[in-house]
C-alpha cells in the first residue's frame, strides 16, 4: 500500500482540482495540527519524550496509534475498520457547497491512489468555509 | 520537558479554543491588526484557519462598509455609545467558530459529508452583508442542524440606516439568504427572524476614486 504520507498529498492534489474548491484546511484542527508537527520534531531528536506529548496529542483526535503521520491536509489515517480520509475545505460561495462536496468525495473515492486500499472505513469531507 | 510558544503568537501551544474571545487562538484584535499590516509577514496558523480566514473576510466588509460612517457618526456625536461595534465584532467571533456538524446526504456508504455551523454562518453574515445597507451583526441556527429534516430557524441581528423601509429590507434580506441556504446547505429552513438592532444616522459615503459600474 502507498505510503500515508505520499498518500495524503495524492489527495490533496485531487481535493484542490474539484471545481469550487478555494482552500484546503488541515483536517484536524489547527493546534492539534500545529501540535503534530512539534511531535514529529521531537520524534526526530528525542525519542524518550514521544510517549508523553503523544498523549496530549491524542486528548484532540484519533487514538495516537491510529493516527499516522502526515503533515500534509489531507488526513489518511488507518484503523482496525480500514483506510480513513477527511478533508476540510472552504467553498466559492457562487457554487453549492453540497454539490461541490459530493464532488469532492468523488473525486477521492476514484483516484488511483485508492484504487489497491482493500478495505475503505470512510471518506470525510467537511466544509470549513464558503467564501 | 518544556514547551515552549509557537513562533506567531503569544499563546502557548497547548492553548485550547474554547477560550470565548478567541478563534483558532487568536483574538478578534490580533486578527483586525494581521488585516492592518495587510496580512504581512504571513502567519500559517491565521492562513490555515478556516475560522480566522471568515473572521478577516468579515473584518474586511466592516471596514469597506463602515470607515467612513464611523469617523462622520464621531464627529457628529462624540459621546456616542459605540458599544455596537463591540457587538458586532463579537458576534463575528463566535459565529467563526465552527460550532456543529451539518450532513449533506450522498448515497455511498463510506461518505460522511459535511458542512460547518460556522460556515453557514459565514455564509449569511457575508450574504447577509452583501444586501444594501445592511450589516449583519450576529447569526443563529436554532434547532437540530444534526439530523437531516429537522426543523431549523434563523435569526439574523442586522444593523440599517436611517430612512430605510425596514419591513420591506428584512423582506429582501430574509429572501436572499433562504437563497443562499438552499444553494448550500440540505438544511429545512422552518423561519428566518430578523432583529434589526441599530440605525445608524450617516450612510457610508464612497471612497475617492470609486466609481460605479
Amino acid at each position: 500500500m502507498t505510503d500515508p504520507a505520499e498518500l495524503a498529498g495524492q489527495l490533496e492534489s485531487v481535493v484542490r482540482s474539484v471545481p469550487g474548491v478555494t482552500a484546503v484546511y488541515p483536517a484536524s484542527p489547527v493546534l492539534v495540527t500545529v501540535v503534530a508537527a512539534v511531535v514529529s520534531a521531537v520524534v526526530s531528536t528525542v525519542t524518550s519524550t514521544v510517549s508523553a506529548v503523544s498523549a496530549v496529542v491524542g486528548t484532540g483526535g484519533d487514538a495516537p496509534t491510529e493516527r499516522a503521520a502526515t503533515p500534509t491536509l489531507v488526513a489518511v489515517t488507518t484503523g482496525k475498520d480500514g483506510l480513513k480520509v477527511a478533508a476540510s475545505i472552504g467553498v466559492a460561495s457562487a457554487d453549492s457547497s453540497t454539490e461541490v462536496c459530493r464532488n469532492v468525495y468523488d473525486a477521492i473515492a476514484a483516484s488511483a491512489g485508492l484504487a489497491d486500499v482493500a478495505v475503505i472505513d470512510s471518506i470525510t469531507v467537511t466544509v470549513a468555509s464558503i467564501d | 520537558m518544556t514547551l515552549s510558544p509557537t513562533p506567531d503568537s503569544s499563546q502557548p501551544w497547548y492553548a485550547a479554543d474554547d477560550e470565548p474571545d478567541h478563534l483558532d487562538g487568536h483574538t478578534i484584535e490580533e486578527l483586525s491588526d494581521y488585516l492592518d499590516r495587510g496580512k504581512e509577514p504571513a502567519d500559517p496558523a491565521i492562513d490555515q484557519s478556516a475560522a480566522c480566514q471568515m473572521a478577516l473576510a468579515s473584518l474586511e466588509r466592516l471596514h469597506g462598509a463602515m470607515g467612513s460612517m464611523v469617523q462622520e457618526e464621531a464627529t457628529r456625536a462624540p459621546v456616542r455609545d459605540d458599544s455596537w461595534v463591540a457587538t458586532i465584532l463579537q458576534g463575528i467571533v463566535r459565529d467563526s467558530r465552527s460550532g456543529r456538524d451539518i450532513p449533506i446526504s450522498h448515497s455511498a456508504p463510506t461518505a460522511r459529508l459535511l458542512v460547518t455551523e460556522g460556515a453557514v454562518r459565514g455564509l449569511l453574515r457575508s450574504t447577509g452583508d452583501s444586501v444594501e445597507n445592511i450589516i449583519v451583526g450576529r447569526c443563529r441556527l436554532d434547532g437540530d442542524v444534526t439530523t437531516p429534516g429537522a426543523p431549523v430557524t434563523v435569526t439574523v441581528d442586522a444593523n440599517m440606516y436611517k430612512g430605510e423601509n425596514i419591513p420591506a429590507l428584512a423582506d429582501t434580506l430574509r429572501a436572499t439568504l433562504l437563497g443562499a441556504l438552499h444553494s448550500h446547505t440540505e438544511l429545512t429552513i422552518a423561519g428566518i427572524d430578523v432583529t434589526v438592532r441599530d440605525i445608524f444616522l450617516t450612510k457610508p459615503e464612497p471612497e475617492v476614486g470609486d466609481s460605479q459600474p
